[in-house]
């Protein structure tokens, strides 16, 4: 079952869906650190 | 190899500066052990969010999800262990808004365990919880100790007695306190790190392209999402972690820290989606090393420091070794404090009233013995793998029971340890790392199924899932849970006086 929903989903593992994997992690990565900063900042002022 | 000496001077600042930070935040704001071991209602969503990451993400994600891409089945593999260590923290958002509706004022898992189903199930919870987070602390020691002599020759006991005795002084000092705020700013200092180090590995290996053509070369599974082995893997994974991570007195910690319910979502949300990320960048080093031919002679455990031991520059490598104090230090502050607060909060139901004082020093007592005996093991360079596994066996048929008594009035104490033994007899009789003592048992050894950890786990779960559901069928035990609280009381009496009050009431 889970074969087929992934290829459902449609990940293919060639090299453009690697590049966005790879790359797509890392964004997402500096993407929670910008929340955290922000939710930070805003925790700062509200207190 | 980066030099000893400049790795030496790395490990060493980066050690004083989380040290300096932990104690400097902590003056003043620890005034009673109920400060100490917990932190009701003070993370917004921020802090908790970065707590929650950095007391999951230990220096394990260097290994075990690397070792999982190079020997347990590629990409499949890392897959089920970065979704497999996200959903327990999904799970956190119902189940610990229950947990603060319940129990208000409680401070751990095994308080409320002995409260909903009584000391049968609450030794149960103990026992395994407390061997869970002993062992997580002393993997990652081991863990620590280990990579930092590979990579740059630091002998493992200065390792150990570094990394562990400098969070055991601002863990000691400021307890909880000491440990989010220090988990906070390790998050915010980990994140970028860990985005320009993996950054810097993927230019320094030629690209994503060059990666993966070297990947496909090499054995085409590792890239092929639906790999029967490499899914086995990822779903048994998932369920060992799931099981543990319930039972994890860190995270309970940090629901009670959480200043709401719309921080609690938060925190434990965006934690759940940043685990992903970071579980797979580090996995894919797993993939990398087998492309690179680098694990063919054996070594998968290490795979993730092979890569950067035999590609990258100097500059990723002292990264990585940033990274990795930063990693274990977060962790460790957050498995000392909790093993600390747990029983803590049972000495102040288990003693005769006792003093402030009384359970000052004994909760510092408490952080202090789990530090001085991970940071030995950890130095000794033991394989722990298998207690861990058992650990997390352990954890699998256990979660569900304990669970269900926040939810279900019918389930009674004996339901749910009977449900427990029940997973984890299934559970054993496929679990591989027992099966010689297991099998050896005469007459039994003939009639166990074949060893395998998936039906081990999965097993465990399903058998102690399937004995609750008759245990609430069957039997109505009547538990009030909105009374579960009636014994659980807060420990805050301010310690300005330094105890006396308390030594004076009795």
């Amino acid at each position: 079952m889970i074969p087929s929903v992934i290829a459902v989903l449609g990940v293919a593992i060639g090299p453009t869906s690697f590049f966005a994997l790879v790359w797509g992690a890392i964004l997402v990565v500096v993407l929670v650190f910008i929340f955290i900063v922000r939710a930070l900042i805003l925790d700062a002022k509200r207190t | 190899m980066i030099s000893t000496a400049v790795a030496l001077t790395a490990v060493i600042l980066t050690i004083l500066a989380v040290t300096a930070f932990g104690l400097f935040a902590a003056r003043g704001r620890v005034r009673s052990v109920e400060d100490y071991i917990s932190a009701h209602d003070s993370a917004g969503p921020g802090t908790l969010t970065a707590t929650i990451i950095a007391s999951m993400m230990g220096v394990w994600i260097l290994f075990s999800p690397a070792e999982a891409g190079a020997a347990f089945g590629g990409l499949p593999a890392i897959l089920g262990y970065a979704i497999g260590s996200a959903i327990p923290l999904l799970l956190f958002i119902p189940v610990g808004t229950r947990i603060r509706a319940i129990v208000p004022a409680g401070h751990s898992l095994t308080e409320f365990a002995y409260a909903r189903f009584g000391t049968g199930m609450y030794l149960f919870v103990l026992v395994v919880s407390v061997f869970y987070m002993f062992i997580f602390l002393a993997a990652e020691m081991t863990g620590i100790a280990g990579a930092l002599s590979l990579v740059t020759g630091i002998p493992r006991w200065q390792t150990a007695l570094l990394v562990g005795g400098f969070a055991l002084i601002y863990t000691v000092y400021g307890g909880l306190v000491a440990s989010i705020v220090t988990d906070t700013v390790q998050t915010l200092v980990l994140l970028p790190l860990l985005a320009v180090g993996f950054g810097g590995a993927v230019f320094a290996l030629g690209g994503a392209g060059e990666i993966h053509a070297a990947a496909i070369a090499a054995d085409a599974t590792l890239l092929d999402p639906t790999f029967g082995s490499g899914l086995k893997f990822g779903v048994y994974i998932a369920f060992a972690i799931l099981g543990a991570n319930l039972l994890n007195q860190g995270m309970w910690q940090r629901v009670y820290a959480a200043d709401g319910d719309s921080s609690l979502r938060w925190g434990f949300g965006v934690a759940a989606i940043a685990v992903v990320p970071m579980i797979l960048l580090a996995g894919l080093f797993g993939i990398v090393s087998t492309a690179l031919g680098l694990t063919e002679s054996g070594g998968a455990s290490i795979a993730f420091f092979l890569v950067v031991e035999s590609v990258f520059p100097d500059w990723v490598t002292l990264t990585v070794v940033v990274l990795a104090v930063l990693l274990v230090m977060s962790s460790a502050d957050t498995m000392f404090n909790a093993i600390a607060s747990v029983i803590t909060a049972d000495l102040a139901r288990l003693l005769d009233r006792p003093t402030q004082r009384n359970l000052w020093v004994g909760s510092r007592v408490l952080t202090g013995t789990v530090g001085v005996g991970s940071i030995i093991i950890g130095s000794q360079g033991y394989s722990v793998l298998e207690l861990f596994l058992t650990a997390d066996l352990l954890a699998a048929a256990l979660f569900v029971p304990f669970l269900a008594g926040l939810y279900s009035e019918r389930l009674s104490g004996a339901g749910a340890v009977v449900s427990g033994l029940a997973g984890f007899a299934v559970g054993v009789t496929y679990f591989p790392l027992l099966r010689g003592p297991i099998g050896s048992i005469p007459g039994l050894g003939p009639l166990l199924p074949a060893p395998a950890f998936l039906s081990a786990f999965v097993g465990a779960t399903v058998a102690s899932t399937g004995g609750t559901i008759l245990a609430i069928a069957l039997w109505d035990a009547d538990i009030d849970l909105s009374s579960v609280d009636r014994d659980i009381r807060s420990l805050d009496e301010p310690m300005a006086d330094g105890g006396r009050n308390g030594e004076e009431n009795k």
